[in-house]
């Protein structure tokens, strides 16, 4: 990987770079939408690259189980599979063993979960993790983590951090023998719970490894823990780590949180978000969410926003027409879906472009005065951002602010769970 | 309402470019819709336009519908879907064009021909009344008086409009009765559309438009010849003689620009009466029931008009109405719907003589399926294209998907030079996957390769038809030699597709929800 700082911000932490791997070269900051089981929800691989995407994530717990590592090495990859030829990310597995299996159980050797298929206990250990994320062939590949819930408490926290650092040695060691270190990039995963303490200890030993390491990850982070203390932790290991490797923060994906993360120094983030929101019928947009589904809708004759190149909005479709195929055609989730990774991608180009230019404080300031302008500001969002010297508020006349989350989905009925990859 | 602008409708001409021996031997044709001097859409016959589902081809999007524009113009909708809410909401869309603009098409590179029912639903429904039809929505039914319907049609300003018919969906046979109603009422509808109405606006006269008649008749020759006739007897005036404007319409058929046959509610009714016994015109093989029946609906009718099928079966079936029946233009539904079950469509005409094991299964009794069912576990490992054997020509998203440039979001990403290029043809193995995995993708790959293989059947009917005549009717006896005319593929991928979504149990559901 060639890691290069283009431009950096001179009020918060942001910066520009350019990441290029086997597949090309992706400019970060960026967004990474996520294609699970090989497929963007109904889109080709040629249209998400023409949606201006040039880093998508796989999921290695699916992608092992369907279509497994035989097919995937009789393929010569995924990307060859899938027909994707640019960049590619692949978490562990980790994660979904422990969220999605219904039994799992961590000793230091690995991950022992039930078979989806037989309900067999089955060992997912980090060399295996690996071993797989060869087979898959991505250009950044994860180690496998010990992973607990962000709202555990007590010594599980601690103790899961430290199998984390001895799992990436393991991770670095399987990696190393393997020769494929010119292809694909190992990313260490900082784990450590909501304590800054133990965050401390594992940025401590990580970054000691960061000669094997091409780049690192924040994880852990977005199970619904406090939106204060999560900006914080961010914030922390953003600051840590290496200047000269990109910074990961695994799943996330609302507009706001990406700027946050953005300011705090992060170079990348993924969520299923702006896909699952999509088949729910939700655009995104810089003025917040946008239910189709709901009835004002209904006689709307005009593109979601008028201003988006993407082809749905370019095409002319309106509110009013998609609102009328939600839920009933596939054909408009992939409309919404396409939309919502072109606004993705533009929120976070925006940001490039304003990084570089040099007036990336003031980017801020717009996008979260016409993203809250008929909600409030999430409290979080002005604290965040103020400690990294960027008052959002300045100018606003009587600002209103909202405790808590403050995530703006009054327009939603439903309201998506973030979830990491 | 809204929408009725200044713009002329467009004109729809239909010629024929061979002489047919026969008004029912096959022939090629030309359907030309001028929409203004510089917009002209041709469709050439036989030939093939799309079904679609809410003005959508079901999986794919609309900037793949504009990819395939040239090859396939013709969309035909169904407004029963707009109905849930009333107005219904296409009736609001500003501007010119509404139809169009509602669905996302460009008016200068599409052709939407519009009914109000979905002719592919043959679904149990109300009876409709003397002077209403019974719709179907998801809120229930709804009683369409023709009146309605003529005035959402003058809103909407579709290109084509297929008059209102009464078709029983009750259950069949039915009795003699109810099809002289039917015939009765769909002949006094038509009426409806056609008379011109001084009482209102002069937008709302659709007479200078391009309409379509359902052939109706259900199963019996006798009665479906005696609709067609009524089509050339004068327009009766209806009851309300005094207020409408002393003209005389001459014949309905004057007004007529094309013939539509609904196989679907057809077949139904065949295999309902041929259960029971009690139609002597349909005991026969049910597939010469149908040229009878369609060739007693054509045989009064003049032989130079557009001939529409919609949902036919199969490509012999096609085959068989273009050599027996003389139709000149199909809707491509049985393929989109293949795509639905996880077939990959592979067949060729005329028969290729080449000798290759990558095509399609070969059957115990000798006959070859037109497509692959890429659910089975036998391509799981065939990283192949979809088509087998020669033709590797296939131009579809699948076969010969291509990058575009794609949309900068940075200054930096102009300097980046995004390439257009061709890319490698997705494989009978991605797709199989996608297929035991959920992924929409793998019905929006094959629902263009189906589409687009069946669109190369029908340039292939069309070239051997020019070439030589008569080597048609040879090339349709080899065809029916060589593929499965039952289908049985496409009941199996059916089938598969079920279980597959019926072993979303527990623990894929679970998987599903945290990931999807
Ligand atoms: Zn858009
Ligand atoms: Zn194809």
């Amino acid at each position: 990987m060639e890691f290069e700082i283009i431009a950096k911000c001179h009020t918060t932490h942001a910066r520009v770079s350019r990441m290029t791997m086997t597949h090309g070269t992706t400019y970060l900051p960026t967004f990474m939408p996520v294609a699970t089981q090989g497929a963007m929800k109904g889109l080709t691989s040629q249209q998400v690259e023409a949606l201006g995407v040039t880093l998508i994530l796989n999921n290695t717990y699916h992608l092992n189980l369907r279509p497994g590592t035989k097919v995937l090495d009789a393929a010569g990859g995924a990307h060859k599979f899938q027909g994707w030829r640019k960049n590619l990310l692949t978490d562990s597995g980790g994660f979904q063993m422990v969220s999605l299996s219904s039994f799992t159980k961590i000793t230091e050797e690995g991950v022992l979960f039930a078979s989806p298929y037989t309900g067999e206990p089955t060992m997912l250990t980090p060399e295996e993790s690996i071993g797989i994320q060869h087979s898959i062939g991505a250009d950044i590949i994860m180690q496998l983590d010990d992973v607990v819930h962000s709202l555990t408490t007590g010594p599980r926290v601690e103790e899961a951090m430290w199998r984390s650092i001895r799992w990436l040695d393991r991770c670095i060691a399987k990696h190393k023998s393997s020769g494929r270190t010119d292809r694909q990039n190992l990313f260490a995963i900082v784990q450590g719970g909501l304590s800054p303490d133990l965050r401390q200890k594992c940025l401590d030993e990580m970054v000691k490894r960061k000669d094997d390491l091409p780049g690192y990850a924040i994880g852990g982070l977005s199970g619904g823990e406090e939106k204060d203390i999560f900006w914080k932790i961010v914030k922390q290991c953003a600051e840590q780590l290496p200047e000269d490797r990109p910074r990961y923060c695994m799943g996330i994906g609302f507009a706001e949180d990406l700027l946050v993360c953005v300011a705090l120094g992060v170079d990348m983030a993924d969520c299923v978000f702006p896909t699952r929101t999509a088949r729910f019928g939700v655009a995104l947009t810089r003025d917040g969410p946008m239910n189709l589904r709901l009835d004002r809708h209904r006689t709307s004759f005009f593109p979601i926003d008028a201003n988006c190149p993407c082809l749905t909005c370019s095409s002319g479709m309106s509110r009013a027409a998609l609102h009328n195929l939600v839920t009933h055609e596939t054909v408009a989730a992939h409309a919404i879906t396409q939309h919502n990774l072109v606004f993705q991608a533009s929120v976070m180009g925006g940001a490039r472009d304003a990084i570089i230019e040099g007036r990336f404080p003031q980017y801020l300031k717009d996008f979260f005065q016409r993203y809250f302008a008929d909600a409030a500001y999430p409290r979080w969002c002005v604290d965040a951002l103020r400690s990294v010297n960027v008052d959002i508020l300045e100018g606003i006349e009587n600002p209103r602010i909202v405790e808590g989350k403050g995530a703006k989905w009054e327009y939603s009925n439903k309201i998506p769970k973030q979830k990491k990859p | 309402m809204s929408g009725a602008t200044a713009r002329p409708p467009p004109v729809l001409s239909f010629k024929l470019l061979s002489v047919p021996a026969t008004p029912f031997s096959p022939r090629l044709g030309l359907a030309r819709l001028i929409r203004s001097s510089t917009e002209v859409i041709d469709v050439v016959t036989p030939g093939l336009f799309l079904h679609t589902s809410r003005g959508h081809v079901p999986h794919l999007s609309v900037d793949h519908i504009s990819l395939m524009a040239k090859q396939m113009p013709w969309l035909h909708a169904s407004f029963e879907g707009f109905l849930e809410t009333l107005p219904p909401t296409p009736t609001l869309q500003p501007g010119p064009q509404p139809l169009h603009t509602f669905f996302g098409l460009p008016a200068a590179s599409h052709i939407i021909s519009l009914s109000l029912r979905d002719p592919a639903d043959v679904q149990e429904r109300p009876p409709d009344g003397d002077d209403y039809l019974s719709s179907m929505t998801i809120r229930g039914v709804r009683k369409i008086e023709p009146s309605f319907y003529r005035s959402y049609v003058s809103c909407v300003q579709p290109d084509i409009i297929i008059a209102l018919s009464d078709i029983p969906f009750t259950l069949p046979p039915f009795s003699q009765k109810r099809m002289t109603k039917s015939i009765d009422r769909t002949i006094r509808w038509l009426g409806e559309i056609l008379k011109s109405r001084p009482s209102m606006e002069i937008t709302d006269n659709i007479r200078g438009n391009n309409i379509f008649v359902s052939l109706v008749g259900g199963t019996n020759a006798a009665a479906r010849r005696a609709f067609s006739q009524n089509l050339l007897g004068p327009l009766e005036e209806g009851s309300n003689l005094s207020s409408v404007r002393p003209q005389t319409i001459p014949r309905l058929d004057d007004h007529i620009s094309g013939y539509v046959l609904e196989m679907a509610q057809l077949r139904l009714e065949l295999s309902a009466s041929l259960s029971c016994g009690n139609d002597s015109s349909s005991t026969k093989e049910p597939t010469q029931a149908i040229n009878q029946l369609l060739k007693a609906s054509l045989s009064p009718l003049p032989a130079d008009k557009l001939r529409v099928v919609h949902s036919s079966i199969s490509p012999h079936e096609m085959l068989r109405l273009i050599s027996l029946c003389g139709i000149d233009l199909f809707d491509s539904y049985w393929a989109q719907k293949a795509a639905d079950w996880g077939i990959a469509l592979d067949f060729s005409f005329p028969v290729s003589t080449s000798r290759d094991d990558t095509g399609p299964t070969r059957r115990s009794d000798g006959k070859r399926d037109v497509g692959h069912n890429l659910y089975h576990t036998g391509y799981a490992f065939d990283f192949r294209g979809l088509v087998g054997g020669p033709m590797h020509g296939c131009s579809c998203l699948a076969c010969a998907p291509s990058f575009t440039k794609p949309i900068p979001h940075s200054s930096l990403e102009f300097v980046n030079d995004g390439c257009e290029e061709d890319a490698p043809a997705f494989t009978r193995a991605y797709i199989h996957h996608l297929l035991h995995t959920h992924e929409m993708s793998a019905h929006a790959l094959l629902v263009s390769h189906n589409i687009t293989v069946l669109q190369d059947f029908f340039a292939a009917i069309r070239s051997t038809l020019s070439a030589d005549a008569p080597q048609f009717d040879t090339e349709v006896a080899r065809f029916e030699t060589e593929y499965d005319g039952d289908m049985r593929i496409i009941e199996e991928g059916r089938r598969a597709w079920e279980e597959v979504d019926c072993a979303r149990g527990k623990g894929r559901l679970a998987r599903e929800r945290g990931t999807i």
